[in-house]
């Protein structure tokens, strides 16, 4: 499988445009993941992805052969994801009491418990809300997307000490919202 | 907190974290993105690899022509540095001759004359007009007087 891939990264490399769209069939739902997770927003997000390998398409002649061909689209569709992030205002729809539902189901179902897009973007929206852009970003690619430092520092483009010191501050903020929430339905209680 | 490790923390922001790892957004409709993606770079041409743009073969010539620039430059920017020096020395030494002439009364004649219109080549000119003025004067006295004498004397 690894090296059918491999194959098929080198023939779109060539570029071969078969091989090209069964890089793409193969590479979606990740790439689809990352993107949803930055925007918080289907229709946002099928878009950078399809803005994403096209650039991918047209700068193929960048792509370093020595770095895995993943790490490279992830931080082209991360970049692309960034860019919409910026340009698009969103609105703000979410209400407390859809987000103490979920925040319920979570958790008190079980760990395999399954959310939909629409509550997935619920949460992550009210997660990182209030936070600077860095904050935002740094805490959705570490702790949701779940890349290492030095993923995070290539697709940023920001050092070490300045993601750890996002992620610190950006963890306490929501951790206080939270708090919050779970002191007010305590109280209900 | 590490996403990857599946384990149930007590921390709410753990549970929500890992909630969230573990809960990929559904693509739905998986053919839409890869005709969308195949009909746009149909249209559009990939970019040529930069190992096709210079034929290889011409490399070792462009790198040649790119040093032998690089190398002209540099020795131009030296030179003019040298020449810029050797004009600042220059005119620091004459500026300090010019401060050790000392001036005196005849030069300021000098610089007197050649301020109003005098110039060396009449030079000559002007020396004979005053010799033959002197002559004809010392005449004119000398006949003034030879006259005068015989008209005294008996």
């Amino acid at each position: 499988m690894q090296q059918n891939l491999q194959e098929t990264i080198t023939r779109s490399l060539e570029g071969n445009q078969e091989a090209f769209r069964s890089l793409v069939d193969h590479y979606q739902q990740p790439a689809f993941t990352l993107a949803f997770r930055i925007l918080c927003d289907e229709e946002e997000a099928k878009d950078a992805v399809q803005e994403g390998f096209i650039k991918v398409w047209s700068h193929l002649n960048r792509y370093d052969k020595t770095q895995p061909f993943s790490s490279w689209l992830f931080r082209i569709i991360a970049n692309c994801s960034i860019d919409r992030v910026r340009k698009i205002r969103r609105r703000n729809e979410i209400t407390l009491e859809q987000i103490e539902i979920t925040l319920e189901r979570i958790r008190t179902e079980d760990p395999g418990t399954t959310l939909d897009n629409q509550e997935i973007a619920r949460l992550i929206r009210f997660l990182a809300s209030g936070l600077p852009e860095k904050q935002q970003l740094v805490f959705i690619l570490r702790d949701i997307q779940g890349m290492d430092s030095a993923e995070v520092k290539e697709v940023l483009g920001i050092p070490d000490t300045l993601i750890k010191s996002n992620l610190y501050h950006a963890r306490k903020s929501i951790r206080e919202k939270l708090e919050k929430i779970y002191s007010m339905e305590r109280r209900q209680l | 907190m590490n996403p990857d490790s599946g384990k149930q923390s007590g921390d709410p922001l753990d549970r929500l974290c890992n909630a969230l790892h573990r809960n990929e957004p559904r693509l739905h409709d998986r053919d839409v993105i890869p005709r969308k993606v195949m009909e746009t770079i149909g249209n559009k041409k990939q970019a040529p690899s930069r190992s096709a743009y210079i034929p290889i073969v011409r490399r070792p010539v462009l790198i040649f022509a790119q040093r032998l620039l690089t190398a002209a430059s540099v020795s131009l920017l030296i030179l003019f540095g040298v020449e810029q020096y050797m004009v600042v020395k220059k005119v620091n030494t004459l500026e300090e001759r010019m401060a050790s002439v000392h001036v005196e009364p005849a030069t300021n004649v000098a610089a007197r004359f050649v301020r109003s219109g005098f110039t060396f080549t009449s030079l000559p000119e002007r020396f004979l007009v005053r010799k033959n003025l002197i002559a004809f004067q010392r005449n004119d006295i000398r006949s003034h007087l030879e006259s005068t004498i015989k008209h005294v004397q008996p």
